[in-house]
């Protein structure tokens, strides 16, 4: 059956009410393309001031709509594989559509009060987040190889030109050409994996792989070679060492809220993206990819950490957390089981909060000359504007893992599930890792609370610190009550497992 | 309910330190504070000696899924504790000084300190124990770093929170494997007591956990961050800092190690690495006390050597040696503040703290020498005195296990007098026909006054804890009749 012949009998069974169907089971994602290409639609046409405010307008109603979507499928209980097993909107998907959406609206408010500051157009920053944000959902909803490439590239390209966003400003174009190369070879050797993958297994859909591929197939070398592959490419999406080079310099050079924004959605995406694919499709020969997966964790719990310390800008100094910080999920990824899925949602979402809201603190520093991004520009922040010093430690102490913050219970989960799963001499190299983190996330917390000569108290920014409050007082309650999120960890973390066939 | 509240109204106070004008601060953090010491005194009070198991419990699931529960209880080890660090913590607010930058600050860390300790001593859940255990770090932090004293507070306080965080990282491993090597699948202690797993898992859990307390205590060799720390730190906060902190070390060894993993054994014993280490740090906090110039050095040193009868007690593994070990942290936890009271006052009125220097104060402070002569007494084990008791039942216990660790912590004991007494000579009173010495007679002349005397509000801090002494020293059954009252199960039964 040639290829025209199978377009023409798909079009034969395909009856309006699945259509329908399959078309709710992507409500969110669809809304969001939606609410993107509307907002396109209304910067073409809209007087130029009335652009910003209602493309931000749009996109905010758009992620609502999509959280709303999502939330309902959730609520009655999740939903299924649609478009002939390509993508699915089960309570995987749904978990990360609801924490991409929660992300977008925080990226929104940050985005809008940064363009402001600096003078920067304000419509396309809003466009290219929701075009990224379309891609994060789809890979987390992707159930085929090639949806996961096509997601994976609409997320990058997406992002490739907002890390240039700044246009008159030569380290954010440095930066995203930077992105662009490193991030089109490492779509290289994703796409090269995959190849081999299907080669081996004779089919692109992760249910099929699973089931063609088993145990006595693990000698394959074309499985093995792709396999390797896509533990390569992989790497380089969470930022994992040694496939981490580009991360420091790109989240440098971006403008502040893409690089909060892409330093949370990315590593979220791409760890959809690892579970979905390795947990899923290739969870037979997980013995193989246990392997690699350690090794890229240790070296980045290991490099990331020692690297961080180092660090005079914030904005690098949180690029190397962050692949120190991927190192650890890295870890629950490993351990997989039900326990340790759920750790790496839990923590995917204690992050987001963790991260961004740091990023967010940054913003409010930003003036019309530019970021203030180095250490020494938060010198005495806690005493010209008290509260944001406090959630800048709150944050700081969360990422580090002390407690009652979510950081903590975050890295227990983690670690617990890694020990029940046989994996303690890795729990041992990350708990010793991250008594090294402490000595950089302490060092910003030393400049917040070291008086300084400037006493000028800082000028208000109502989103961001919207942004920041709503984050930090979430650290401190999922710290507290953090069943809210595991009840949802473990429910989104069931389907993967179902599809592992465990 | 009460328990909850004991550990929560010091934090809610900290919280309220932040919406209080800075000239209120410390009446309002004093309130607070002695609020929950009569919390804690209400406990004591309504607690049975007779009863076995947690009393006041409170048992609430926290994590379900992996079977955590915020669980609260009291017995005869943590009441006293309890008790202790709440009277402290008023001693501690009372004692700061009124021109005490950013007081607000200060007052209300002191306070987190306290109800994260208070929380930990009541933590009937080994999880809920950690998340304590670490929480305290964070005001210890920000009290060493940002009201140092003198020196370099960040130097000194990334060093205590580095050595700290090497420990109790290594400890969370320890915790998670308590909860799968058992096969409990719980946290809860009194259940884990009963689940042991084999001697050589227990060996590589007992490390892990047991490092994390050897370095809070801090058990020799493990005392490296104390000096530095203990150096810079402000006296009201030292007060809390080396009264109760390093007993949540020696307590956690006491609630954890010793019930949970009575049989460490595969390569060797830790049971029988533990009273070795405690003896050789009674001597190496004796030894380094004695080669000391500064004052603050000489009691901090003086406080390793007395953790060390403490972490022996614990480890004779007998019924006396338990007891004396809980009865010596009180004492310690009483005389080691009032010390550095003490010696805060002397430098605050000559202005140094240098022992060379210092001579013949007797004459201008009587009053002060008389308090610092029983505070030293009872500090070296005088007879009569709170610390008599708790050594001797110590070293009574350690005679039952191996009686050559008695005669060896004996020896150290002798050292204690020879500190002790010449640090208390020294500075108070000069040899026949000896003058004020050389930096003192020029620069020192004016600033000790003819007159420079206790205070009597210094007076009213430090009586409440050279009564304690004494009583103590008389009466030591009330502090040890509602001891074997025991919240989880023991190797040792207490009787």
């Amino acid at each position: 059956m040639n290829g025209l012949q199978l377009a023409a009998t798909a079009a034969v069974d395909y009856p309006p009410s699945q259509a329908f169907g399959d078309l709710s089971q992507i409500a969110p994602i669809a809304t969001l393309a939606v609410a993107m290409i509307v907002a396109i639609l209304a910067d073409a046409v809209l007087p130029f001031p009335r652009r910003g405010p209602v493309v931000m307008a749009i996109s905010a109603a758009g992620l609502v709509v999509a959280f709303a979507f999502a939330f309902g499928s959730w609520l009655q209980g999740g939903g299924h594989s649609a478009y002939f097993g390509f993508v699915t909107g089960d309570n995987f998907a749904l978990y990360f559509e609801m924490l991409f959406s929660v992300l977008g609206l925080m990226t929104l408010v940050v985005s809008h009060a940064y363009v402001r500051r600096r003078g920067l157009y304000e419509a396309e920053l809003h466009i290219l987040t929701l075009a990224a944000l379309v891609g994060m959902m789809a890979l987390a909803a992707a159930t085929s190889l090639v949806t996961v490439f096509v997601a994976l590239e609409t997320l990058s390209l997406a992002l490739y030109v907002a890390t240039g966003y700044s246009r008159r400003d030569t380290t954010s174009q440095e930066a995203a050409a930077k992105y662009l190369l490193i991030g089109g070879f490492a779509s290289a050797f994703v796409l090269y994996g995959m190849a081999l993958v299907y080669g081996a297994s004779g089919s692109t859909l992760l249910p099929e792989i699973n089931k063609a591929i088993t145990a006595n197939q693990a000698s394959n070398p074309i499985l093995i070679l792709g396999v390797v592959m896509l533990a390569v490419g992989f790497s380089f999406k969470i930022s994992g060492a040694p496939f981490h080079q580009w991360t420091p310099d790109v989240y440098q050079g971006a403008p502040l809220p893409v690089t909060a924004f892409m330093s949370v959605g990315t590593k979220a995406a791409a760890f959809a993206m690892i579970i979905r694919v390795f947990g899923s499709g290739l969870a037979n020969v997980s013995t193989e990819w246990q392997v690699l997966l350690a090794f890229v964790a240790v070296l980045s719990m290991v490099v990331g950490n020692l690297a961080a310390i180092v660090q005079s800008s914030v904005k690098r100094l949180l690029a190397y957390s962050g692949i120190a910080q991927g190192g650890y999920m890295l870890v629950g990824v490993i351990a997989g089981g039900r326990d340790g899925v759920a750790a790496v949602l839990f923590y995917l979402a204690a992050y987001v909060f963790m991260n961004f809201g740091a990023f967010a603190v940054l913003t409010v520093l930003v003036d019309r000359r530019g970021e203030h991004d180095q250490l020494d520009d938060l010198t005495g922040l806690g005493y010209r504007n008290q509260p944001l010093g406090i959630l800048m430690t709150v944050f700081m102490l969360s990422l580090a893992g002390f407690p009652p913050l979510v950081g903590f219970i975050g890295k227990f989960f983690l670690f617990r599930a890694a020990v029940a799963g046989g994996w303690t001499w890795l729990v041992v190299i990350a708990v010793l890792a991250s008594v090294i983190s402490v000595a950089y996330y302490l060092r910003v917390v030393y400049h917040v609370w070291t008086p300084s000569a400037e006493q000028a108290h800082l000028r208000r920014m109502p989103g961001p610190l919207v942004a920041v409050l709503a984050s930090g007082i979430l650290a401190l309650i999922l710290g507290v009550f953090p069943t809210l999120i595991l009840v949802a960890g473990l429910t989104g973390a069931a389907p993967v497992l179902v599809a592992a066939g465990h | 309910m009460i328990l909850t509240a004991v550990w929560l109204l010091p934090a809610l106070g900290a919280l309220a330190l932040a919406f209080v004008p800075t000239v209120q601060a410390r009446m309002v953090a004093a309130l607070f504070a002695l609020a929950s010491l009569v919390l804690t005194l209400v406990v004591a009070v309504g607690f049975d000696p007779a009863h076995h198991g947690y009393q006041f419990e409170q048992n609430v699931s926290w994590i379900p899924q992996f079977g955590v529960s915020y669980h609260l209880g009291v017995d005869g080890v943590s009441l006293w504790l309890l008790v202790l660090n709440a009277l402290l913590t008023v001693i501690a607010v009372f004692a700061t000084d009124r021109r005490m930058p950013r007081m607000r600050g200060f007052l209300s860390m002191l306070l987190l300190l306290e109800g994260a300790m208070a929380g930990l001593f009541l933590a009937a859940d080994l999880l809920l124990f950690y998340v304590f255990w670490e929480g305290m770090l964070i005001p210890a932090y920000f009290l060493i770093w940002l009201w140092a004293e003198s020196g370099d507070g960040r130097r000194a306080a990334i060093k205590f929170i580095l050595y700290t965080l090497v420990g109790s990282l290594l400890a969370l491993v320890g915790v998670i494997g308590e909860y799968i090597y058992t096969g409990a699948r719980s946290f809860d202690l009194a259940f884990l007591a009963t689940h042991h797993p084999n001697p050589g898992i227990q060996f590589g859990l007992f490390f892990l956990l047991g490092l994390a307390f050897a370095i809070k205590v801090p058990l020799f060799p493990f005392h490296g961050w104390l000096p530095d720390a203990y150096g810079v730190s402000p006296t009201p906060f030292l007060v809390t800092f080396a009264g109760v902190m390093g007993k949540t070390g020696a307590y956690a060894m006491l609630r954890i190690l010793i019930p949970l993993l009575p049989q460490p054994q595969a390569w060797w014993d830790w049971n029988a690495v533990m009273p070795v280490l405690a003896v050789l740090g009674i001597f190496w906090g004796a030894l380094m006390a004695l080669a000391q110039r500064d004052l603050k050095q000489v009691v901090a040193y003086s406080s390793v050597s007395h953790m060390g009868f403490i972490v022996l007690g614990i480890f004779s593994l007998n019924q006396q040696g338990q007891q004396g070990a809980v009865v010596q942290m009180l004492n310690h936890g009483i005389i080691i503040p009032a010390l550095f009271l003490l010696v805060a006052w002397v430098a605050a009125r000559t202005g140094t703290r240098d022992r060379s220097v210092l001579k013949d104060l007797a004459p201008r402070m009587p009053v002060l020498t008389g308090v610092f002569l029983i505070v030293t007494l009872a500090a070296l084990g005088l007879p009569g005195l709170n610390s008599f008791v708790g050594e001797f039942m110590t070293l009574l216990g350690a005679w039952q296990l191996q009686p050559w660790l008695a005669v060896a912590a004996c020896v150290g004991l002798i050292l204690a007098p020879i500190y002790m007494l010449r640090m208390f000579q020294g500075v108070m009173y000069a040899a026949p026909g000896e003058q004020l010495a050389g930096p003192l007679q020029e620069a020192g002349r004016n600033q000790v006054a003819a007159r420079a005397d206790i205070t009597g509000s210094e007076l009213a801090i430090i009586v409440p804890l050279v009564l304690l002494m004494i009583f103590l020293g008389l009466y030591p059954y009330v502090v040890t009749h509602p001891m074997p009252a025991l919240g989880i199960p023991y190797p040792v039964p207490w009787r």
